[in-house]
């Protein structure tokens, strides 16, 4: 295992269980470094949403530990957790309706409970929607947005935090193949620009395209862990989803990806 | 946060607050009423007239504002609150059963010690029960928990009106019984000096922490994981809200008994007014829902020759203004 630096969320032994099911993680550890876009595959229930809930702190481990910057994730208060990984979700149930600026200064309320929102929190806040090109519609209700627009949105409100990891709980899911495309292209350049970014996807081809790390995760413990390029391949993910592998074959999918990004 | 919206509002109270000054069955004019209280300030002796007109403002039309004040804007924060944290449209206190709850603890308070400390203490208990019967009984339900949640509080409700029910059945039908009855169809009447200094301080707390709880309602509206990301505790925010919301809510029913509708529609109102970001929505309903209640209050002060219950006026007025409001809502967005 890559030894853990202070500036790494590091995972130790990490198992799970939902109260009165089954264990969902088994004995997981993995260190995730500053800089790095880190792909989590696998199929429907395997544990990646509770891995990542995990890493953020809104679950606690019965056994092992997450640690950033060298402190258990429990041990941290969630103000100071906020500043230095933020989350982007599938998708936000609201019911009011914010307008998009609204939602973004939200990413800016960890500074504190009775901290009133300065110049800088709007400048922040209006940066990051500028960053993902959605300043004209800063005034809008989020509600009306579209899908893409939203998910956008979400990720200015992450990036308004300026916390160094942003976790991503399948960012792309919600969207057409062409939205999809266009929010790994942002995260690529996010991660070029230093940010260091974990997400759970279920397309394998998204990973590859993100030219990052994948880790490949089926029943609760690491398969694989790797560069995405060398990991995913027909073989692996046949294996990874219990597919066929001609039937893999047949989709060409990953091929035709693999051979435009390589 | 929509500042400017915020101090039309503000002034908008003041005014209607002066303006509702002179009215009532009583005559005497704004500028008697500045002669008598300059005159009073200055030292000077005052004539027998001026004498009754002070006594009319400090003891009477005064007191009965501020406590209009108080419970408008405690009534319409909190269930501007409510909706936030719970992610709901249709929570008040009233739905959640806080009123019922309060209602009940001021009844045993009223009936059975006859002590109004104890009053207070009991209708904070009865609003806290109410709302955590509410809570309860919702996460017995978790399939549909917006559900739920309203079931919960319409049985909460339902729970402490039948206990206030059997309290009536018992109450002394000479003394308590009528009392009891007017009180809980909702009035100001017997809003006084004492009453407000009681409870008035804490309600003028509570609304501050609540006004000033925007961000934080903000974020729990985006639900608790969410939320805990965005840096709130969120359990410990929620819990605080409640118990803030329901202190000035059950705080407000012992000066007022129950008036429903307030909790709902106001908050609404100044969403369809002034959009969901509730730093400035919070405030905005306070401030809305004092106006409101000062201005109802005022008409039934004035339009019978008996006093109205103004808990049943409320719920009559509320109507055309929350209908008028949607059809401006429908007209600006087609």
């Amino acid at each position: 295992m890559i030894g853990a630096g202070m500036a790494d969320i590091e995972i130790n032994n990490l198992s799970f269980a939902y109260p009165g099911g089954q264990k969902v993680l088994w004995d997981l550890s993995m260190v995730f470094s500053p800089g790095q876009v880190v792909s989590i595959l696998g199929p429907n229930g395997c544990g990646k949403t509770t891995l990542l809930k995990l890493v953020l702190g809104l679950l606690t481990p019965p056994k092992g530990a997450v640690r950033v910057l060298g402190q258990k994730v429990e041990d941290l208060s969630r103000q100071k957790l906020a500043r230095l990984i933020s989350y982007v979700p599938q998708s936000s149930a609201l019911v009011f309706h914010y307008k998009a600026l609204e939602m973004v200064l939200m990413g800016r309320v960890s500074r504190g409970p009775w901290y009133r929102y300065q110049k800088e929190d709007l400048d922040r806040a209006r940066a990051a929607l500028a960053r993902i090109g959605l300043e004209h519609l800063s005034d809008r209700s989020y509600i009306e947005l579209s899908g893409g627009e939203r998910q956008l949105v979400l990720i200015a409100r992450a990036l308004a935090q300026q916390a160094p990891f942003m976790v991503m709980d399948e960012p792309a899911s919600s969207l057409d193949y062409g939205n999809q495309f266009r929010l790994l292209d942002l995260v690529r350049q996010l991660s070029q620009e230093g940010l260091s970014i974990i997400l759970t996807t279920h397309h394998p081809e998204q990973a590859i395209y993100l030219e990052g790390r994948a880790i490949l995760i089926k029943d609760g413990r690491i398969k694989a862990d790797g560069s995405a390029k060398d990991l995913v391949n027909t073989n692996s993910i046949a294996q990874l989803y219990s597919m066929p592998q001609g039937f893999v074959q047949r989709l060409g999918h990953l091929g035709s990806m693999a051979s435009k990004t390589g | 946060m929509n500042t400017r919206a915020l101090i039309v509002l503000a002034v908008a109270l003041v005014l209607g607050c002066l303006l509702v000054l002179p009215l009532g069955r009583h005559p005497a004019s704004l500028g008697d009423m500045y002669q008598a209280v300059s005159g009073w300030l200055s030292g000077r002796e005052l004539s027998d007239y001026e004498s009754q007109i002070l006594f009319l403002i400090f003891k009477i039309r005064l007191p009965r504002i501020v406590a209009a004040v108080l419970v408008g804007a405690a009534l319409s924060v909190s269930g501007a609150v409510y909706q936030g944290m719970f992610l709901n449209h249709l929570v008040s206190p009233g739905i959640l059963g806080v009123l019922a709850g309060a209602s009940c603890g001021s009844a045993i308070g009223i009936v059975i010690y006859n002590s109004w400390l104890i009053t207070q203490l009991l209708a904070f208990l009865g609003g806290l029960a109410g709302v955590g019967l509410s809570l309860t009984l919702a996460k017995l339900y978790t399939r549909s928990p917006i559900l739920a949640l309203i079931i919960g509080g319409l049985l909460s409700g339902s729970l402490f009106t039948s206990a206030c029910s059997i309290l009536k059945f018992l109450a002394d039908p000479e003394q308590q019984l009528p009392q009891l009855v007017y009180w809980l169809m909702g009035t100001l009447s017997k809003a006084r000096l004492p009453e407000i200094t009681a409870v008035g301080p804490v309600m003028v707390i509570g609304l501050i922490f609540l006004c000033l709880s925007g961000k934080t309602v903000d974020v729990l509206s985006q639900g608790d994981d969410e939320a805990r990301a965005l840096g709130v505790d969120s359990r410990r925010a929620r819990r605080y809200l409640i118990i803030a919301a329901t202190l000035v809510c059950s705080l407000a029913v012992i000066l007022s008994g129950i008036i429903g509708w307030i909790g709902l529609v106001m908050p609404h109102a100044c969403r369809l007014l002034l959009g969901s970001g509730n730093r400035t929505l919070l405030p905005a309903s306070a401030l809305f829902g004092a106006l409101f209640l000062v201005l109802n209050d005022t008409m039934v002060r004035l339009i019978w020759t008996v006093e109205f219950p103004l808990g049943i006026f409320t719920s009559l007025t509320c109507l055309p203004i929350f209908t008028a409001l949607l059809w401006h809502d429908r007209r600006r967005h087609g």
